[in-house]
This record gives structure tokens, C-alpha cells and sequence, in this order.
């Protein structure tokens, strides 16, 4: 049998590759289309978040309901002694459990466990199930650079995290707007709107980092779930301990407390009973996002670099 | 009985070793050592005149160690137990031997159980030692209540082998037991263990509070109403229902393990 | 002869995919091949056999007992799985003993056969290395020897070549053959065809979850009345063969292709290969016509699963 050629058919590639800046976007297109094909968990995390929603939508909308009725025109003169006694409790309550900002403020609390309980589970997995199955192979034989990877994940873990507190807050302000007579919400508080936005980003990053970075430096999903949850509550006895017992700028330790300081500033509230300073928060709250993005920083160079 | 015991006793043997080279044991130790680490903290920056408050051995020792410490350290080391024969698809070989399956449940379970034990009970020996010695010495040997420390090291004990019993189970029972154990831990007994009623006795945690604090009440000091807000039961009927829960657990796992079918993936 | 495994409507489904579909044969004893197409469900019968799994639906029995949690039937069961995974941390000798330890064996005997067994497989040098350390090829081999080293009378390998060199196979069918012919029943899978057909001519050949064709394997080629058989000739004088040839009544057709050498080769397909050789033979005592080579080309295992798959 002789030997045999085939140029004809080898075409060497004579063009350039297209640069394109938006190379993350299609890791995260596809990451969300095989996170949404979670039909059962996406139900089980987000409709207790629906559900809380559409319950305190449904308390503002009382308020000015309520608000609306007893301010009525001539609503005064029909009323007796008695009735004015009523509507001036009912008022001083609607004032003092009501204000529709520190619903918010309350609701962002509660809301930012949802977050992080989605975020965790469908971005838990986002790097080390990529490591375990040899994926990150064929993405970094692909001509997009860590920063694109990193990207690419992130916006991932965003999105859940968005859905899970963007939406809900927003929800609120929304429903807050119509339900407020000639939409005097949005022409006294319009500025709640952009706090809200600010605060569900500070939110997102916080909880997007610290889930990938477990993510980062677990092995397996399971880990990096046990990492977020471990790391979160362990921080809660700590910090407590430290605080109380060591020196009270500790308490920063614990994300919570700090992200509770943080609600607290973004809504114009002040809590005496935080131990936590704005400035103690945000230190704290830095340096736990500059140390989340160095190890993933470190740890995708040891996934692009394959030995 | 007698194959079952000779089988576990032989998968005892042969993976006690090797749990210590694993990197769940790392974890592990590295979360026993957290409350140790916060201990050496606070006896070498705090300024206690006279011996520490008793509140600081409540907050490190019961709520860092006893409610935090020690389920994330039986989680991580028990809900392997079953899971990683699974996902390493080694089980095969076992199923294949002529040996009960419980068996199988049985000795990864003792390989586990006694690092975590041993794990546990050194740091809250560590944790007790340290925060004995903090503060000046003046007062510091009459600090603790006589028989607290025994009574530290047996609850750490029996949460640590209760708890592991538990998740181990979880590992015969259901596909993802690290979740069923996150979810266990910290929504189902961090919510009804601090719900006032009766639900607090569906807890673990509810009977190692009894037997830790029912002989020492004063010392939860300020945080008694947040610790009991039910009475407590005797610390002899506590350890029995321990010792109902781990038998419980232990033989509901090995009665779903040996009828269950394992559809490995190639 | 020994019945080794019966199956009665034997079916097994994982969900909406049928694994196997109403499987019906009783298997004897020697060495069997089962082969078929990836997802044909040779693990699937496989795992059965062993008591992995249950089946969805009909029976089997294996050596006249169920499988699936038998005790005592796995000190008669040897089993080599597919998938790579073994106790990475451990020695391969101490997985081999352990696992004869779990088999009843006290420590002494299992130290004595697991060094057999280990022997048998060429890993002596190595076997108190970290399967950790071990080559693909040395992974199966620990497989096997575990499989073997209770001296199982029933053996049943899938894919038991995988990730062996040829030497490797080579030493690997020797050692098959070597417990076919000392009684031990040998059940295994494979998609290398030829080294099935060395090494057993009987095969159960199985696709999509159904039984195609069991028994040896020169009669199930002969039951594939469809496809005549086809055999190969070279010749100095084919044409004139070709002549000669297309006269008889077992012929079927004759194809003369031509080669750039001094002899043209005749491609012939009969109805009954008997008949044929026996007229080929008188035809060329009576004239020479210079044949050279005589080759039955689909008489093969790999002929024959082309004609059932396809």
C-alpha cells in the first residue's frame, strides 16, 4: 500500500479573529439556560420571595387605603368623639408600623436571606463543577482570558440574586407608587428608588462573591454550599463573642451585622442598637470583597494554567 | 448479628486511617479548632479583672461550639459516610461481597463517628482549659460549677455522635445529604429549636441543652430566657433520648440502605 | 450442562429510557461474550446479574437464586465493573484483601490469595504502590484480580480489555480461557469483537435493551439466510474461475476486481457455504487455476453484528 497526501482539502485560516468585547456573554447566557431548566428549585426559593412580595404590596396598599380614607374631605365632620378617637389611633398606628420606607428597610433584611439562600444554590457549583468535570479545559482552550471567565459566572450568580432581591424591592417601591394618593410616594420618596437599586447591588456583589469564591475552593457543590452557609453563620457566635467580650468594633465581623448597618444608612434609618459603625461596615465589607476576588483571582490562574 | 458485626468491624479498620487523610477531615479539624482559636483570642487580648464572666464560657461554649460547631463538624464528616461510596462508585465492590449492607452503614459509620468524637472533645477541652486561665488568676480555679466540665466534654460527646448518626442516616435515606443536613441544622432546628413550645423536644439540640443546663441553670445568666423557654428535662432522660434518636437514626438508615438500589453512573 | 442464568421477560427502565426490554434466554456454562452497540444495555444485564440493581419488570435468576441482596450467592459471584474507581488512597493489594476480608477469608488466607490473584494479573512488583499511582491498565488489572481471587464459579466482567495494552489483553484472555477450561462459568462484555471471537465462540449479542441472536457463532451466521455468505478468492486465472464458477447452483453472484498485482481477486456470494467448498475444491483439482487465497469474509463476529445492528 503506498502512501497518500490530501492537501486539497486543508484550507489553512488566512483571516483574523473577531475581538470581541463581550466574549463572557455567551458563558453566562448558556449557565442561565441550564440554571432555569431548575424548574423544582427555582419554585421552591423563589416563591416564598413571590409570595412575601405580593403580601407586604398588599399591607402598602392598605396603608393608603386607609390613609386615604380616614384624610378623606369631610371625613372630620361626619365622625363623633368617638370616631375621631378611633381614627387617631388607627392613624398613629398606620404612621408608626407603615412607613413605607421602613417596610422597605425591614423587607430588604428578610429579602436578603432569599438572596443568598438562591445564590448559593444555583451558583454554588458555577467553578468547581466546571474543575471536577474538566470543563475549564475547553473554555481556556477557547481565546477568552480570566477576566472574561470570571465574568461570565458572575453575572450568573447575579441574576439570582437580583431576581431575589432586586425585583421584590422594586416591586414594593412600584406598588407604593400607584397605591400612594396622585403618586405622592414617588414625588416625596422618589429617592428610595435609586437606594434600593444601590443597596440590591451591594447586595448582589456581596453575595455573588462570597459564593464564588467557595465555589472557587471547594471541590465539589456540596462544599461550596457548606462553605457559604459555615462561613455565614459561623460569623453571627464571633463576631458576638469578640464584640462582647474583646472590643465592639468586632461585631463588624459578622456580614450580617455589617450589611444591617449598611440597610440602615442606604434607607436614612438610625439604629442604636446596631453596635456596628457605617465606616466599621464598610471596612469590613471591603475587605471581605477584596479577599473573595483574590482568591478567585488565584484560583482561575490555577484553572487556565493546565498542567 | 454476627456477620453484620464482623463486617463493620473490618470496614471500621479499614477506613478509619484513611479518614485522616482525607480533605473533609482537614475541614473538620479546622472547624474544631475555630471555637479553640476564639478562645486563645480572648484570653490574650481580653482584660478581665478576676475570672472571666461566666456569659463568655455560655457564648463560646454553647452557642459557638455545642450549636454551631459541632453539627457543621458531623455534617461534614458523616454525610460522606454513604455519599462517597456513591460518588466514587466503589459501593459496587460491597455489594458485591457477602456481607449484610447495613454492615457497610455500620463500620463507615464508627470510622467517622470516633475522629469526630475525638475532634470535638479536644477543643472543648482546649476551650475550657484556655478560658479557665483568662482573666487573673484570683478566683480563676472556682470559676466553673463543679462537674460543668465533665458535663461540656459529655454533651460535646453525644451531640458529636448523635449528630453524625443523624447524617450518616441522611446518606442512606436521600441523594443529596449535605443539603437535607444544612437544611436540618440551620432551618429546621435553628427555627423550631428557638421556637417557644413543645417543638423544641423534635430537637437534638433541645436534649444536649437539657443535660448541659439542667443542673446549672445560673449559668446562662442574661441569655436564660433566650436558651429556655420551655423546662428543660433531666439530664438522665435526656442522654436516653439521645440514645433514642442515634438507635432510631441508625436503624431507619440501615433498613432504607439495604433495600435501596444504586443506579451508579458509568 | 449447567444453567447459569435464566431470564424470564426480564425488563429494566430508569425513567422513560428502557434499559432492557422483555429479555427471555437461560445462558449455560463456559465463556460467553455478550456483546452490542453503546446503550445497548450490556451493563444493564450485567448489573442484574450481580444484584446491583432490580428489574423493572419479569425474573432472573443466577445459578437457580435472585441476585439482588443474596449473600450467599456472592461467595459464588466474582464481578468486574466498568467504571475506573477503586479506593485511591489504598495499596491495590490492600483493596484486593480487603475486599476478601469483607468475603469471609481471615486475614491470613486473604493475604495468600490476594497475592495469587495479583500475581496471576503480572502487578506483584506493584501491587503495594497507591492505586493512586497506578496506570489505567494496571487499574484494570487490580479490578480483575479482586473478581477473581475468591475463586468465584461464576465470573462476570464488563469490558474487562478496557485500557489495556495488547500484551495486557493478550495475558487477560489467556487467564479467561485458563478459568473457562478449569469450570468456571465466564460471562463478559466487550466491543473488541475479534478478541471475543478468539476467545469464545459463544455470544449473546444484544441491542437497544432486546436479545438479537445467542448461541455459537458459526450457527447464528448460518441463520442469516438474508445475507448470503461471502467468500474472497485470489486467483492467477480469476476470470476463467469466475467462469467456471458462476455455472453452479450455489453461486449466487461472483465479482472479479482487479489489482495491480499479477493475481485478480473474485468476491462470491453463496446460499450454502457447504456445498460450495465442496464443488470449489472439485473445480480446482480439475484445472489449475493458479488460487492462492481462500478467505471467508463475513463469516466473522464482526460481519455478523454489522448484518443484526444495521
Amino acid at each position: 500500500m503506498s502512501a497518500e497526501t490530501h492537501l486539497e482539502v486543508y484550507r489553512p485560516f488566512l483571516g483574523k479573529l473577531r475581538d470581541d468585547p463581550l466574549r463572557f456573554w455567551p458563558l453566562t447566557t448558556t449557565g442561565l439556560r441550564t440554571a432555569l431548566k431548575q424548574r423544582r428549585a427555582l419554585f421552591i426559593l423563589y416563591l416564598p420571595a413571590l409570595i412575601v412580595t405580593v403580601v407586604v404590596c398588599f399591607v402598602v396598599y392598605v396603608k393608603f387605603t386607609a390613609e386615604g380614607m380616614l384624610h378623606g374631605e369631610g371625613a372630620d365632620e361626619k365622625l363623633d368623639f368617638q370616631g375621631q378617637l378611633v381614627k387617631g389611633m388607627v392613624l398613629a398606628q398606620a404612621e408608626q408600623l407603615l412607613n413605607v420606607v421602613s417596610l422597605i428597610l425591614e423587607f430588604s433584611k428578610g429579602m436578603g436571606g432569599f438572596a443568598l439562600l438562591a445564590v448559593t444554590w444555583f451558583a454554588s457549583g458555577l467553578f468547581c463543577e466546571d474543575k471536577k468535570a474538566g470543563a475549564h479545559q475547553l473554555y481556556f482552550a477557547r481565546p477568552i482570558t480570566r477576566l472574561d471567565y470570571f465574568l461570565g459566572k458572575f453575572l450568573i450568580a447575579a441574576f439570582f440574586a437580583a431576581w431575589a432581591m432586586l425585583v421584590p424591592l422594586l416591586s414594593v417601591c412600584i406598588a407604593a407608587t400607584f397605591c400612594s394618593p396622585e403618586w405622592s410616594f414617588l414625588k416625596q420618596e422618589w429617592d428610595v428608588f435609586f437606594r434600593v437599586i444601590a443597596f440590591s447591588c451591594l447586595w448582589t456583589v456581596v453575595a455573588s462573591s462570597l459564593v464564588l469564591t467557595a465555589s472557587a475552593l471547594a471541590s465539589r457543590k456540596s462544599f461550596a454550599l457548606l462553605g457559604v452557609f459555615g462561613f455565614v453563620m459561623i460569623s453571627v457566635p464571633i463576631a458576638a463573642t469578640l464584640g462582647e467580650f474583646v472590643d465592639k468594633r468586632l461585631f463588624a465581623l459578622a456580614l450580617l451585622i455589617d450589611l444591617d448597618a449598611l440597610a440602615q444608612e442606604f434607607f436614612g434609618r438610625t439604629d442604636t442598637e446596631n453596635p456596628v459603625s457605617l465606616s466599621g461596615a464598610l471596612v469590613a465589607v471591603s475587605a471581605l470583597l477584596a479577599i473573595c476576588w483574590s482568591v478567585i483571582w488565584l484560583r482561575l490562574r490555577r484553572l487556565e494554567v493546565v498542567a | 448479628m454476627k456477620e453484620l458485626a464482623r463486617a463493620a468491624w473490618i470496614l471500621f479498620q479499614a477506613h478509619l486511617w484513611r479518614i485522616f487523610r482525607t480533605r473533609r477531615a482537614y475541614i473538620a479539624a479546622g472547624l474544631a479548632g475555630l471555637p479553640v482559636a476564639l478562645a486563645v483570642l480572648v484570653r490574650f487580648v481580653s482584660h478581665f479583672e478576676g475570672p472571666p464572666p461566666l456569659e463568655l464560657l455560655v457564648s463560646i461554649v454553647w452557642f459557638f461550639l455545642v450549636q454551631t460547631i459541632v453539627p457543621l463538624v458531623s455534617l461534614v464528616m458523616a454525610s460522606a459516610v454513604i455519599a462517597e461510596e456513591i460518588e466514587d462508585r466503589t459501593i459496587t465492590y460491597l455489594f458485591t461481597r457477602p456481607i449484610p449492607r447495613p454492615s457497610i452503614l455500620l463500620g463507615r459509620w464508627l470510622a467517622v463517628a470516633l475522629p469526630i468524637a475525638v475532634m470535638l472533645v479536644a477543643s472543648a477541652e482546649l476551650v475550657v482549659r484556655l478560658l479557665e486561665n483568662t482573666g487573673t488568676e484570683q478566683g480563676a480555679k472556682e470559676w466553673m460549677p463543679e462537674g460543668m466540665h465533665g458535663s461540656i466534654l459529655q454533651t460535646v460527646l453525644m451531640g458529636g455522635v448523635v449528630y453524625s448518626a443523624l447524617f450518616a442516616a441522611a446518606g442512606a435515606l436521600f441523594k443529596r445529604p449535605m443539603l437535607i443536613g444544612l437544611g436540618y441544622t440551620f432551618v429546621y432546628e435553628g427555627f423550631l429549636g428557638n421556637l417557644p413550645g413543645a417543638n423544641q423536644k423534635a430537637t437534638v439540640v433541645f436534649y444536649l441543652r437539657s443535660f448541659l443546663f439542667s443542673e446549672h441553670r445560673s449559668l446562662a445568666g442574661e441569655a436564660e430566657e433566650a436558651i429556655f423557654s420551655i423546662p428543660l428535662v433531666e439530664p438522665g432522660a435526656a442522654v436516653r433520648s439521645l440514645g433514642l434518636i442515634l438507635v432510631g437514626a441508625l436503624v431507619l438508615g440501615a433498613w432504607r440502605f439495604a433495600r435501596r438500589e444504586y443506579v451508579l453512573a458509568a | 450442562m449447567t444453567t447459569v442464568l435464566q431470564c424470564h421477560e426480564l425488563g429494566r427502565y430508569y425513567g422513560q429510557v428502557v434499559g432492557l426490554n422483555e429479555l427471555t434466554t437461560e445462558l449455560g456454562s463456559g465463556i460467553i461474550g455478550l456483546v452490542g452497540p453503546n446503550g445497548a444495555g450490556k451493563s444493564t444485564l450485567l448489573r442484574l446479574i450481580v444484584g446491583e440493581i432490580r428489574p423493572s419488570r419479569g425474573w432472573l435468576k443466577v445459578l437457580g437464586e435472585v441476585p439482588f441482596g443474596n449473600r450467599e450467592l456472592y461467595r459464588r459471584l466474582g464481578f468486574c465493573p466498568q467504571q475506573d474507581a477503586l479506593y485511591e488512597d489504598m495499596t491495590g493489594y490492600d483493596v484486593v484483601r480487603l475486599l476478601l476480608r469483607l468475603g469471609g477469608y481471615s486475614p491470613r488466607e486473604s493475604k495468600e490469595r490476594a497475592e495469587r490473584a495479583l500475581e496471576r494479573l503480572s502487578l506483584t512488583g506493584r501491587m503495594h504502590s497507591r492505586v493512586s499511582t497506578y496506570s489505567k491498565g494496571m487499574r484494570q488489572r487490580v479490578r480483575i484480580a479482586q473478581a477473581i481471587a475468591h475463586d468465584p464459579q461464576f465470573l462476570v466482567l464488563d469490558e474487562p480489555m478496557t485500557g489495556l495494552d495488547p500484551l495486557g489483553r493478550r495475558e487477560v484472555l489467556e487467564l479467561l480461557r485458563a478459568l473457562g477450561a478449569s469450570g468456571t462459568h465466564v460471562l463478559f462484555s466487550s466491543h473488541i469483537l475479534y478478541e471475543v471471537e478468539h476467545l469464545t465462540a459463544e455470544i449473546v449479542l444484544i441491542h437497544r435493551g432486546r436479545l438479537l441472536a445467542k448461541g455459537a457463532l458459526p450457527e447464528v451466521r448460518a441463520l442469516l439466510s438474508k445475507h448470503p455468505r461471502r467468500v474472497e478468492l485470489g486467483a492467477r486465472r480469476a476470470r476463467d474461475l469466475a467462469r467456471a464458477l458462476i455455472g453452479c447452483e450455489e453461486v449466487v453472484s461472483v465479482r472479479v476486481s482487479s489489482t495491480i498485482e499479477s493475481e485478480d481477486r473474485l468476491s462470491i456470494e453463496t446460499r450454502a457455504v457447504g456445498p460450495f467448498f465442496q464443488r470449489l475444491n472439485a473445480i480446482a483439482a480439475a484445472e489449475r487455476f493458479g488460487i492462492s487465497a481462500v478467505r471467508s469474509a463475513d463469516a466473522s463476529l464482526e460481519a455478523v453484528f454489522d448484518y443484526l445492528i444495521a
